[in-house]
């Protein structure tokens, strides 16, 4: 039983990664990805509110009609993502104001209100907790792999650690790749990223 | 399976309960946050004023000015919040000035400048000229240096800072 619920989590960081394999939630990942502590924050952040979402939709899921459930899920949604805006707002004030608008939009994010959705809603509560928090996992795991190309390659540095590591790789002649830090360099950094991952996956026939 | 019959009872449910579940986290956060930025908006003020203990904001000849008390009372001086229509943008500026009547500083909160053009406006040599203005000659203030090739965006700064002396004079000085 244990095992099958750990290949439901597992599933969301790999195949069926919502970023690099089901290309949902993009707009977030654009906005926020400029800084890998950034990255971090708002990954923690999608993965409370996914695992807390698709377990209530979950627990409701008999109850409610086929007419309401898209206005259930918003609420239920936008719910805990004021949740945890409220709770970011007392403890990590600045992780807040750096992620701006990215924190209320996830009200609207495509990978919450897909799992809601096509999973959360027809599937046991224990399946859909493991769902959310794979896919909640998934999300940053992707989101870090491009916060980190974007803040290494594009600055030398990682301010969060105050660490210019990178000199000691590169050596001090590294010329940073500015156009990473804009949002122009995020759209081509997750192209490259997302081309790199069909090719795996087409080596590996994932389809 | 999808139940088509559209009862809205659940929703009504979720609606309410959700409600309940927002109002008590306000609750339990609402008090924590305003502390917190309090005590960030006293230490912004304390950079003007040293020992800056409380604030109240009022406005006068419609430019809004936050008075600041020291902690027995005493007022200190008086910061304006003002806006000006600089070279791309708006220019969001702070001028603190003290009981005294004298400039005590001035502080560029927000601007769209050039960096190395306009942008000179964060630069001490263009924010020095400010210190120790007397508020009874606003004229003076409004001549003091624009920055050539930076015209638009020192300037109004520079004749807004003006009215914003002559307002406090008026206001707090015989």
């Amino acid at each position: 039983m244990s095992n099958s619920y750990l290949q439901e989590a597992w599933k969301g960081v790999g195949r069926e990664n919502p970023v690099l394999r089901l290309v949902l939630g993009l707009c977030p990942i654009l906005g926020v990805s400029a800084y890998l502590v950034n990255g971090l924050g708002m990954g923690i952040a999608v993965t409370v509110v996914l695992i807390c979402s698709n377990l209530v939709i979950s627990l409701v899921r008999g109850y409610i009609s086929h007419k309401y459930r898209l206005a259930v899920f918003l609420i239920v949604v936008a719910t805990f993502v004021t949740a945890v805006d409220m709770v970011m707002n007392v403890y990590q004030p600045d992780l807040r104001e750096a992620l701006g608008v990215f924190l209320p939009l996830m009200a609207v994010n495509c990978v919450v209100l897909t799992r809601a959705e096509v999973f959360a809603s027809n599937q046991p509560v224990g399946r859909s907790i493991m769902d959310g928090l794979g896919m909640g996992i998934g999300f940053t795991v992707a989101l870090l792999l491009l916060s980190g190309i974007r803040e290494i390659l594009g600055t030398g540095s990682i301010t969060a650690v105050n660490a210019v590591l990178v000199e000691d790789i590169f050596g001090t002649n590294y010329e940073p790749i500015r156009m990473l830090e804009e949002p122009f360099g995020a759209f081509i950094a997750l192209g490259l990223l997302l081309a790199l991952v069909n090719a795996f996956s087409r080596k590996q026939n994932l389809a | 399976m999808p139940n088509n019959s559209g009862s809205p009872v659940m929703l009504v449910v979720v609606i309410l309960v959700c409600a309940l579940v927002l109002t008590g986290m306000n609750m339990w956060s609402e008090p924590i946050v305003e502390e917190r930025e309090l005590e960030e908006h006293l230490e912004a003020l304390e950079g003007f004023f040293a020992g800056a203990a409380d604030y109240e904001e009022v406005e006068i000849d419609g430019i809004t000015f936050e008075e600041v008390y020291d902690e027995d009372g005493e007022f200190l001086g008086a910061v304006a919040s003002y806006s000006v229509e600089g070279y791309s943008d708006y220019i969001y500026y702070r001028l603190a000035i003290s009981g005294e009547g004298e400039i005590r500083g001035i502080e560029i909160d927000d601007h769209d400048e050039t960096p190395d053009i306009g942008g000179v406006i964060e630069e001490p040599e263009f924010q020095e000229q400010f210190e120790g203005m007397p508020c009874k000659e606003p004229e003076d203030v409004r001549d003091l240096d624009v920055v050539t090739g930076a015209t638009k965006s020192t300037e109004p700064i520079i004749k807004s800072a003006g009215d914003v002396v002559e307002a406090f004079c008026n206001e707090y000085m015989d």
